[in-house]
């Protein structure tokens, strides 16, 4: 459609349109009287802290110039970059080296010792029990092992759903209206990174439903849901988890699907 | 201002405990008086677009106090990243105005976590002119919580032009700047977006 409108009015307004647009220019809006200043005084208090000589602002340029062709000397010579990079793995694995040093696992009769990094890479391969169940790889293995027994460090806890009424939610909402209206539902496995704060990234379909739409509406719900992260002797870490989301139209709630078909719901967004 | 001259210092206050937004004013404050200096530019420019941002934050939030929160974020963040605006790209208005949709979408995504998108009729008290009756007040409180309501089941797009244009009130010239587009594509996004506000305000009457 190819409309030649122009000007600070828009012409051509039906009587109700026209009736909305004066309706909406007449909403007033306007500011406390004392906001405008407050908020000028705040960002004028902001600006001296910014201005305010540290030691960082005089001198960290040059710190940051200084050590930065320092390492770059260094890596060029062999020698030190292997210092180096066995000093930068001894910061970033301190934690876990020092758990690993502790001294071997009490073994279990007949079981052999092996150690468990905190973030292990072995694939999946136990089935969730639920849709819920949050299956992380370091357990898989300990099933899976046969012969050899893992053992699990106690310290470490599992991801788990921070507000299962909110996963709920989440489904509902991803559900893909055209499926639910079809009565078309499946279940999809994910795998995805939940880091130390719950948020979950890097998600990927590890098990399709046969249905490319609702692979895309999980993977999708996926990145919304919020879960209570792992822990690793008590310190929140990241860890790779399988989930299954599971489409049920039997259990859709009705208002958010009127949402979804562009009926706002009553009092409910 | 002479930070040195202790007549004229900002008043002491505890930082540590005090919120970084918004500053409420102690009794007694002079604003005028404590406000340091800014640069020049951007003081200009926070005189210049503070009420437009905050009216278009307004449009989109359910409260005075998170469009104040919201505006303040948007300046801060404007002051913090300063150096990195180029006049060549953009408008300051619009500058800001892109910093605002940000702010207000990392606020809107923060209360859909919180399951609180929803606007009460309690919390449009600011938006009501003077009205010849109570009862019409009500009616008038009513009237804009639906309005804003709808205007959240609309699409993004359809939802920040509406903003624009309400809240901020800009022409569709000034629109069409700010977004990168022709005054006509302006005109008729707002044209369109108003059509899906009547549509979604004719549902609802139905469904009540």
């Amino acid at each position: 459609m190819t409309q030649h409108l122009s000007g600070d009015d828009v012409p051509e307004l039906t009587p109700e349109l026209a009736a909305l647009d004066a309706e909406l220019r007449g909403l007033h809006i306007r500011e406390r009287a004392s906001f405008g200043p407050e908020l000028g005084a705040e960002l004028g208090h902001r600006l001296a802290e910014m201005d305010r000589p540290t030691f960082a602002n005089r001198f960290g340029r040059r710190i940051a110039v200084g050590g930065g062709s320092v390492l770059l000397l260094a890596l060029v010579f062999s020698p030190a970059r292997a210092s180096i990079s066995d000093l930068i793995s001894s910061f970033l694995y301190s934690d876990a080296a020092s758990a690993m040093d502790e001294g071997p696992m009490p073994p279990a009769p007949g079981g052999e010792l092996v150690r468990v990094a905190p973030e292990p890479l072995l694939p999946p391969v136990r089935e969730a029990e639920s849709e819920l169940a949050v299956t992380p790889l370091r357990e898989k293995a300990r099933v899976d092992a046969g012969a050899l027994t893992v053992y699990e460090p106690a310290e470490f806890t599992v991801p788990k759903v921070a507000d299962p009424n909110e996963l709920k939610t989440v489904l509902e909402e991803h559900y893909p209206a055209h499926l639910q209206a079809a009565r078309v539902g499946g279940k999809v496995r994910v795998r995805m990174w939940v880091d130390a704060s719950g948020s979950t990234s890097y998600v990927q379909v590890r098990t399709s439903s046969g249905v490319p739409d609702l692979d895309s509406a999980a993977r999708e719900a996926a990145t919304h849901i919020v879960f209570e992260p792992a822990r690793w002797l008590g310190s929140p870490v990241g860890t790779w988890v399988e989930f299954d989301v599971g489409f049920d139209p039997a259990t859709v709630n009705s208002e958010h699907f009127a949402l979804r078909r562009g009926k706002p719901d009553k009092g409910v967004l | 201002m002479n930070p040195t001259d202790p007549a004229q210092a900002p008043p002491a206050r505890d930082r540590t405990s005090t919120p970084a937004i918004p500053l409420r004013l102690a009794p007694g404050d002079d604003a005028a008086r404590i406000r340091p200096q800014l640069p020049q530019d951007f003081a200009a420019w926070y005189e210049a677009h503070r009420e437009v941002i905050y009216r278009y934050v307004r449009f989109r939030v359910a409260t005075r106090e998170a469009a104040e929160d919201v505006t303040s974020e948007v300046f801060l963040k404007a002051l913090r990243f300063l150096g990195r605006y180029d006049p060549s790209r953009a408008p300051a208005r619009a500058w800001l105005l892109h910093i605002a949709r940000n702010a207000v979408a990392d606020h809107l995504r923060m209360l859909k976590r919180r399951r609180s998108l929803h606007v009460s009729i309690d919390r449009v008290p600011d938006l009501v002119t003077d009205t010849p009756s109570p009862e019409e007040r009500i009616m008038r409180e009513e009237r804009i919580q639906k309005l804003l309501n709808c205007n959240r089941t609309l699409r993004e797009p359809d939802q920040e032009i509406l903003s624009l244009r309400y809240g901020a009130g800009l022409s569709n010239h000034e629109i069409a700047q700010t977004l990168g587009i022709t005054d006509n594509a302006a005109a008729v996004r707002v044209h369109r977006a108003l059509a899906r506000l009547k549509a979604a305000l004719d549902t609802t009457d139905e469904m009540q």
